[in-house]
């Protein structure tokens, strides 16, 4: 808190922090900067605000320069020792500790990363938080139909039945937060115990689990991709499976929520499949990985499942939603357990989700409704959840019979 | 000639009487004790698995992996092991009882020695115990690894790891018992210095390219498993 205090001297008072966290491209760290200052002045003139950008000098210190800098004073987060991820955390931590220190009604984070410099997203984060009383604005993308698929088939469905009101892009760099929120997340524990969790995934589970209220908002593109796919997947069940065990005397009682209000207009996503998803592709990957972490998956998964992983075909159609959603479960649950020497369980999710991205992708392409898919799925985590809550470490939720074949749907 | 076979029948007789009257009361008398010690034993486990529920260290076994690596199951339970410890810790003590009827040098020195022994190889077996769970943890470890590297073989790999583990831990524990343990330490050290050895030649002479490649990859913070150009899984 001492850094941010000693800024907060230098400020005094901003209606509104802008974060730029990470950014060891400093090109980007600028574009960004200049961007967030245009859309200050273009879309909250009255405002006052401030700059807190990652990378560039060392120690927080402000900086002048160009007229609209001078009027958003920026401060310099330094380079930070320890890896990217350690580095971003530290970030965000600074943050949101600046903007409850100045007193700021809300705060909004934009990724330097994300390649995206845009002055709309400033005024597009920032509405739902000061116009709305919301207290995250998380970003909704548009997109092709299979575009975004980790939020959209592990994200979005197990947050949303984990915590009610779930974003569909909790890992959205780009964000918004009240003063509320941005007070909670100057104290969080940003880290797990295994590394740091992904700030923007723990801030909307932070804000679900904890009864904030979350909107969503219309961004114009989504991002550039931070990771591949395998690591990408491997993060989200890391950060996803850690706040489930953080957030355990909340979920297991948490029932359904309904969908969030969105500010602007979504894009509905296309009908039919993309062409370009790669799904033979992800078959193949998932194929070969199937004959070396069969008995991996074996030690995870109930035997039940592990059979009918095993036992799939040569395509990827077999793994339904149902099964996926008590795939996930199941990992969450061995990850649970295995406290100590489980840091090697996210990863080896990682072929399943491929198998699951490219079934998705198959049954898009017959022209189906995707948005439609995208919450049948959803409904089927929800359908899972009571029998994943009754076998949890701890749990005191009503009594369920053994196993996930508590759980009934339709499709199983 | 009829006399002296008489003679000697009855020394037999003698000898044979003086073997039953000396033998026969300790082989009894153990009979005895082991049959006690069987029914304690018995009737212990039988207890242990009713009244005794070990939830803390069942919790303690899931989360620190012991429990797969004792069980690839996971299904192993405190009760079990307490039950099991119980019951086959009363029947050693009653073979040692047993023996130790007979009142023999050879008996004392089997019942002194296990007793000298006894920790030692206690603390033997927990080194093994270690050395299975860390080659078990790095095991799995190592074959995500690789699968997710697309590595060749990433089972392979990880039986590689766990063998390796699980000799040093064997090495551990034979230095430890002072059994043999030059022979194992100069196996181990031939054997890793052999692999790694190989490992270099073969990465040297048939796969530099390779390898050059992935390093240049890496520090260019290119992605192996990038997907085409405007797709996007976040």
């Amino acid at each position: 808190m001492g850094e941010a205090r000693q800024a907060a001297d230098y400020l005094r008072r901003a209606n509104i922090v802008v974060g730029i966290p990470g950014g060891r491209d400093a090109g980007a760290v600028r574009a960004t900067r200049h961007a967030a200052a245009h859309g200050l002045w273009r879309y909250f003139p009255h405002e006052t605000a401030a700059i807190a950008a990652g990378g560039a000098d060392t120690g927080l210190s402000h900086a002048g320069g160009e007229s609209l800098e001078r009027r958003y004073p920026c401060l310099h987060m330094g380079t930070r020792a320890g890896s990217a991820d350690i580095a971003r955390s530290r970030d965000f931590r600074l943050i949101f500790e600046l903007a409850e220190a100045v007193h700021a009604r809300a705060v909004v984070i934009l990724d330097p990363e994300s390649g995206i410099a845009a002055t709309e997203n400033v005024e597009a984060l920032l509405r739902p938080v000061l116009l709305g009383s919301y207290d995250l604005a998380a970003p909704r993308y548009p997109g092709g139909p299979c575009e975004g698929l980790i939020p959209a088939l592990f994200l979005y469905p197990l947050g949303r039945a984990l915590y009610g009101a779930f974003p569909r892009n909790p890992a959205g760099p780009d964000f918004g937060a009240s003063a509320r929120l941005a007070r909670r997340l100057a104290a969080f524990e940003w880290d797990t115990g295994a590394g740091p969790v992904w700030p923007e995934i723990a801030a909307s589970t932070a804000a679900a689990a904890e009864g904030f209220r979350v909107a969503e908002t219309c961004l114009e593109r989504r991002p550039a991709p931070r990771y591949g796919a395998r690591e990408a997947m491997e993060r989200a069940a890391a950060a996803s499976f850690a706040l489930m065990a953080r957030y355990e005397s909340v979920w297991p009682r948490r029932t359904s929520g309904d969908a969030m209000e969105v500010f602007g207009q979504p894009e509905p996503a296309a009908r039919g499949g993309s062409e370009d998803a790669p799904a033979g592709r992800w078959e193949e990957a998932f194929r070969t990985a199937r004959e070396e972490m069969g008995p991996v998956w074996a030690e995870i998964l109930d035997p039940e499942t592990a059979a009918r992983v095993r036992g799939g075909g040569s395509g990827a159609m077999w793994m339904t939603d149902g099964l996926w959603a008590r795939l996930v479960f199941e990992f969450a649950l061995a990850h649970r357990q295995r406290a100590f020497t489980g840091s090697w369980i996210p990863a080896a999710i990682a072929p399943l989700y491929l198998a699951r991205a490219a079934a998705f992708a198959r049954a898009c392409e017959a022209d189906s409704d995707v948005e439609e898919r995208i919450e049948r799925g959803r409904a089927m985590f929800e359908a899972v959840k009571p029998g994943a809550a009754a076998r949890w470490p701890g749990c005191t939720a009503a009594p369920m019979r053994r196993g996930f074949g508590g759980m009934q749907t339709t499709e199983d | 000639m009829g006399e002296m076979l008489r003679k000697v029948l009855e020394g037999a007789g003698h000898r044979l009487q003086s073997q039953v009257t000396t033998y026969l009361p300790p082989i009894l008398a153990a009979a005895v004790i082991l049959a006690v010690a069987f029914a304690a034993a018995t009737a212990l486990r039988w207890l242990i698995y009713r009244i005794f529920k070990g939830l803390a260290i069942d919790r303690f076994l899931r989360r620190s992996g012991v429990a797969y690596v004792l069980d690839p199951s996971g299904r192993l339970r405190a009760t079990r092991i307490a039950a099991e410890t119980a019951y086959w810790g009363i029947l050693t003590g009653g073979a040692l009882n047993g023996i130790s009827v007979f009142d023999t040098d050879l008996t004392s020195r089997t019942v002194q020695s296990f007793f000298v022994l006894f920790p030692k190889l206690l603390l033997a077996a927990a080194i093994l115990v270690a050395g299975a769970w860390l080659s078990h943890y790095l095991g799995r470890s190592a074959v995500v690894w690789a699968a997710g590297e697309a590595l060749p073989a990433p089972r392979r790999i990880g039986a590689l790891v766990r063998v390796v583990l699980m000799f040093a831990a064997v090495v551990v524990a034979a230095d430890h018992l002072d059994f043999a343990r030059g022979v194992f330490l100069a196996a181990f050290i031939i054997v890793c210095g052999g692999m790694i050895l190989t490992a270099s030649l073969a990465a040297g002479i048939g796969a530099a390219g390779e390898v050059r490649r992935l390093f240049e990859q890496s520090r260019n913070g290119e992605e192996r498993d990038a997907e085409p150009v405007g797709w996007n899984h976040l």
